[in-house]
């Protein structure tokens, strides 16, 4: 049960820690003419 | 276009929607995703862009004349428009604190039909700030 929730708090700060790396996550165009 | 897109340099995925003609790029990890040479690939493509929102993380910091920009990588530094999610971030600007920010980035002229590549400039108006240290 203990194992269980340092697995989880362990995979909850290395998820924070990637969303605050520099880089680009995503583009999002809105585009017109598309056929 | 899509496949066209998929081809640059950076790109791992583009996912299309037609009908409300949405494109969203996805960057390779740690890969260097360009904006400016999407934006002219896009258009190169035969379609015209309307907008283009960025979703990165990076620095907040003062740009040589005093305005904030938002840095990405070193040679990736896109100036702030000034709004009220910019002067809340202007805290940010003394000290180096990581933020992932979501933003326009290009928006079409008003009035004109096609806008050239060429005379694009970018700039990074912030829409929500996502996260921040």
């Amino acid at each position: 049960m203990r194992r269980g929730k340092l697995l989880i708090s362990l995979v909850l700060v290395l998820t924070t820690t990637a969303r605050l790396e520099a880089g680009i996550d995503r583009i999002d165009l809105r585009v017109e003419g598309m056929t | 276009m899509q496949q066209h897109l998929t081809r640059q340099a950076g790109v791992a995925k583009v996912d299309v929607e037609l009908i409300d003609g949405k494109v969203t790029v996805y960057p390779k990890p740690d890969a260097r995703l360009d904006p400016a040479r999407l934006l002219k690939e896009t258009f190169d493509s035969g379609v015209s862009v309307a907008e283009m929102t960025m979703t990165a993380g990076g620095w907040v910091d003062m740009g040589p004349g005093g305005s904030l920009v938002f840095k990405i990588s070193g040679d990736q530094v896109f100036p702030v428009i000034s709004n009220a999610l910019a002067l809340e971030l202007q805290s940010l600007a003394s000290a180096p604190a990581k933020v992932v920010l979501r933003g326009v980035l290009y928006r079409k002229p008003a009035g004109k039909a096609r806008a050239k590549p060429k005379e694009v400039s970018l700039q990074f108006e912030v829409l929500e700030i996502v996260k921040k240290e």
